[in-house]
């Protein structure tokens, strides 16, 4: 029985050091990247007085873009999509609509929305894809193209789209989001008034839910009513304000939000296209253009900036926030997984050495280390393995730091965007920043707990998440 | 319970009361930030609601006397705020520019912000008192850039040579603003200034100031200073000279999307350019520059035009065979003594310039679609016939082209049928006169197996060829 207890001992103190270790460096980096993002935000959000984005309006240069929308089963939400997208305020575009096999009235009702008339039309697969049934048109909406293709997984739709645009760039839009009108040409921005070959450009999802809005256009910007709403718009301030933010500044981008991005065509034909070896296609291909461009010696740069926006429906229950949260946990460890070349790689610099390493450690081991912390921690206090006023105070310590960098988020949302106009949202956010540590955050580590799990299983389930109509 | 004097406990639990002190200092700036902002807009607005029906008199041309001199005496600030929205206009309309100009004349701004740029100081600053933000000279470089803008949105045309001085400025966006403000300017003495500028930083002898903001700045530029590009277009670096015809490409472009009926002269753009288009540009050892001479030369009426078109339709270069064909649309039925070389493009073996020259027949009219018609019935080859079907899908035209093809299926259609069943394909016969459309398609575009892989292959160009269709990347 001592061996076995010294054993015990051994094991839980092992574990704790991995949990501190887990708690100072996610921690100690995401407080870098807020620094960071702090600075590069406030000045970025200040040069928007003299951005040029008229220049870049009326210029020759710019570069045409095609919308790519995959959908399947959207039918509640594809028309005031669509709607959006088609008013972007950008010089030359084009929206395809990718319908992906939907069994409900995805294509009636765009037809019906836009009066589309069938077309036989030929299709060449540059990547390889699902076939493609029928093209719709209308010939005064001369921007838009529906494609109808066998159901093949969003993916697949994108390849679509990829074999199907003309222009040299392309941008994901989920189905459930609605553009901001000038949010194309924002995106561009970095692109064209760039000297560096700018593959990817990613911009900001902001949460709809709770949001007014008239066909495809928000009308109103508003906090959601419910708790589990609200929780999420502090989550998505704290991830796309300084995590993206942050890591575009370091150079080690591995995420980018693939419902809303712009990519250069060639050169994601070049890597390979979206691939369907995991559920987050998104980061796959983020993460396989950094080894493309290193295996190929190629100098690419990603952008991301946080003012092009972009709205979408966020989970409204604690089903579906399951789904996104499993999904979201299980494409992470398969990207990681599929790419571990990466890891420590000496040819891929920040993203070898920094990015992929925390994304590993911090994002992907750390939901199994954080979870199980919460069951071991207990048990070495009870067994004495460890002081308990010093576990009680790491324990609050952890607690209070999450609401720290939440808080640190709220804040730079307020030096910047302040796009929640009363002083009562202002409040509620940080009310709900405070509150995020004790309770939703535990809600979330299960569901990615149980994302790593389904990893270990080898699921590749696509778990979709149905939409309130926020977006409708 | 808690041991407080255990070195470890002690350290985490002073981490601890910092965490909370920060968390709490946090909140409380938040906090401040939004109660300073409300202040600071509740000042803005009062002032717009005091002043604004001035600055609406001053720039309707209707000034009165009193009410300028009120405004002098405002500080520089709150005339830049009371002023901000007229500048951030997307195009203030002709008539207001004059007046605007004099009134930031008389009120002292447009000094302020010449000296401004000039020193890099913050000369004005926020003097309402109102704290909306960090010390301004903090930023220095934002309200220079926003003084520069400033300068060019009232097209001062005298301070373009300190704008020019700008562009060596250490931060790269205050180098793209005055760019900006420049190409707003449209100086005609800072069109030379800017191509010297062009060749120095293509050839690495200038750091800045950034290549895409400067070809775009130049490319705004009105059209009577392309003679001044000629030095660029002759210069022994390829790249120079690819620059220099991008941009004259754009100018020609945003001229002929402005002008029905547009034509180049050599009195709009000197008779020593025109002659270097017709001569030493087509031939240039850089295929882009080939291909943009293309793209411009279409708008010359010259008698040599048609003879160097046919010459770039048969380059060896994809791209600039591409751009040629493309260029010919505009042409019209002018393009007629050309259609057998536009018919031979619609068979390249590069998909793009297939797809080109189909259109380009299509935009013909009703002698195009003929033309494209009998492409499709007579060619041998796969990839050709199927290209021509895509793109008459686009037009909304492929069962016209179902039909013809079916009518013609006893007479011209025995060549075809010839050539597609010696290549493997079914040779389409309508049986019960019924439309055929998708059984047409079925049939004919699975059995081009042959030809797909070709396109493929051509579809797998490597990224720089595929770039050229693009503006942004020399291929050399």
């Amino acid at each position: 029985m001592p061996h076995l207890r010294l054993l015990l001992v051994h094991w839980i103190t092992g574990f704790n050091l991995i949990v501190l270790s887990y708690f100072f460096l996610g921690n100690g980096i995401y407080t870098i990247l807020m620094l960071l993002s702090l600075r590069a935000t406030w000045v970025h959000i200040r040069k928007m007085a003299y951005h040029g984005l008229d220049a870049l309006r009326v210029s020759l240069l710019t570069p045409p873009v095609t919308i790519i929308i995959p959908a399947w089963n959207e039918q509640d939400v594809i028309v005031n999509s669509v709607r959006s997208a088609l008013r972007s305020d950008y010089p030359e575009f084009q929206v395809m609509v990718v319908d992906d096999g939907s069994t409900d009235d995805t294509v009636d009702r765009l037809v019906k929305a836009f009066e589309l008339a069938p077309l036989e039309g030929a299709y060449q697969a540059g990547i390889p894809t699902a076939p493609v049934r029928t093209f719709y048109r209308n010939p005064r909406v001369p921007n838009l193209v529906v494609v109808s293709k066998v159901r093949g997984g969003k993916p697949d739709a994108l390849n679509v789209g990829i074999n199907l645009c003309r222009s040299p760039y392309f941008c994901n839009l989920d189905a459930d989001c609605l553009l901001e009108h000038d949010a194309l040409l924002r995106l561009m921005e970095p692109i064209v008034n760039s000297d560096e070959e700018t593959v990817v450009s990613g911009g900001i999802l902001r949460i709809l839910n709770g949001c007014e809005t008239e066909g495809g256009r928000v009308l109103r910007v508003g906090l959601p009513r419910t708790w589990l709403e609200r929780f999420q718009v502090v989550e998505y301030l704290r991830s796309f304000l300084f995590g993206r933010t942050g890591w575009h500044l370091l150079g080690g981008t591995l995420i980018v939000s693939g419902a809303f991005a712009v990519f250069h065509r060639a050169t994601v034909i070049e890597a390979g296209g979206f691939s369907q070896d995991t559920v987050t296609e998104d980061m796959d291909l983020i993460v396989q253009l950094h080894q493309w461009a290193a295996d190929n010696h190629r100098q690419i740069r990603m952008s991301f900036t946080s003012d092009p926006v972009c709205w979408t429906e966020c989970p409204s229950t604690i089903r579906m926030l399951a789904h996104q949260r499993r999904r979201w946990q299980l494409g992470l460890c398969q990207t990681l997984w599929k790419h571990s070349e990466i890891l420590f790689g000496r040819k891929y610099g920040i993203v070898g050495w920094l990015s992929t390493p925390f994304h590993t450690y911090v994002e992907g081991l750390g939901a199994a280390v954080e979870f199980l912390g919460y069951l071991l921690v207990p048990l070495a206090i009870f067994l004495g393995i460890v002081p308990r006023g010093l576990m009680l105070v790491f324990i609050l310590l952890g607690f209070i730091y999450g609401g720290f960098l939440s808080v640190g988020a709220v804040l730079l949302e307020e030096l910047t965007y302040r796009r929640y106009p009363h002083f009562k949202d202002l409040m509620i956010l940080l009310m709900f920043a405070i509150l995020e540590n004790v309770g939703y955050r535990q809600l979330v580590l299960y569901f990615r707990f149980q994302g790593v799990l389904k990893f270990m299983k080898g699921s590749r389930r696509w778990e979709k998440v149905a939409h309130v109509g926020a977006t409708a | 319970m808690m041991n407080i004097s255990d070195p470890m406990t002690r350290w985490a639990f002073a981490l601890l009361v910092s965490v909370v002190a920060g968390t709490f200092l946090l909140i409380v700036v938040a906090v401040f930030r939004r109660w300073a902002q409300i202040r600071f807009l509740r000042y803005v607005h009062a002032l717009r609601s005091t002043f604004r029906p001035y600055i609406a008199r001053a720039l309707s041309g209707n000034r009165v006397a009193a009410e300028i001199n009120e405004l002098r005496e405002l500080p520089a600030a709150d005339l830049e705020l009371l002023l901000d929205p007229v500048f951030s206009k997307r195009k203030l309309p002709a008539r207001c520019l004059g007046a605007l100009q004099s009134l930031c004349e008389e009120l002292g701004l447009i000094d302020l912000w010449q000296n401004r740029v000039a020193n890099g100081l913050a000369a004005g600053t926020r003097a309402s008192g109102i704290d909306s933000g960090p010390d301004p000279a903090a930023l220095r470089h934002l309200l220079r850039a926003k003084s520069i803008r400033n300068l060019g949105t009232l097209r001062h045309c005298p301070s373009w040579p300190l704008l020019i001085s700008v562009l060596d400025d250490r931060h790269a966006d205050i180098q793209l603003v005055a760019l900006r403000a420049l190409a707003a300017l449209g100086a005609p003495e800072s069109f030379p200034v800017l191509g010297e500028r062009l060749q120095a930083v293509v050839q690495g002898t200038a750091a800045s100031p950034p290549l895409q903001g400067l070809q775009a700045a130049m490319a705004s530029f009105d059209l009577s200073n392309a003679p001044a590009l000629r030095r660029s277009l002759l210069h022994p670096n390829r790249t120079v000279r690819f620059y220099a015809a991008e941009i004259l490409r754009t100018m020609v472009y945003r001229h002929a999307a402005q002008e029905m009926d547009f034509a180049l002269t050599p009195q709009s753009i000197s008779p020593a350019l025109v002659e270097l288009l017709l001569t030493k540009l087509p031939e240039d050892t850089n295929s882009d520059v080939r291909a943009r001479t293309a793209e411009v030369i279409i708008f010359l009426r010259d008698p040599r035009t048609p003879s160097l078109l046919c010459r770039l339709l048969e380059d060896s270069q994809w791209f600039v065979r591409m751009r040629a064909v493309r260029a010919l649309a505009r042409l019209g039925p002018a393009a007629a003594p050309l259609h057998s070389g536009i018919r031979q493009c619609a068979a390249d073996p590069h998909w793009r310039v297939r797809e080109a020259a189909i259109h380009t027949l299509l935009s013909f009219g009703m002698e195009g679609v003929r033309q494209v018609f009998e492409q499709f019935m007579h060619s041998p080859d796969g990839a050709v016939r199927e290209q021509i079907l895509e793109v008459m899908e686009r037009a909304g035209l492929a069962k016209a082209l179902a039909d013809a093809y079916e009518t013609a299926s006893d007479g011209t259609r025995v060549d075809a049928s010839n050539g597609t069943e010696a290549q493997g394909l079914p040779a389409v016969r309508t049986k019960s006169g019924a439309p055929i459309h998708t059984e047409f398609i079925h049939r004919v575009i699975p059995d081009v197996t042959p030809s797909r892989t070709h396109r493929r292959k051509t579809k797998g160009a490597t990224r720089r060829q595929l770039e050229n269709d693009g503006p942004r990347y020399p291929s050399a």
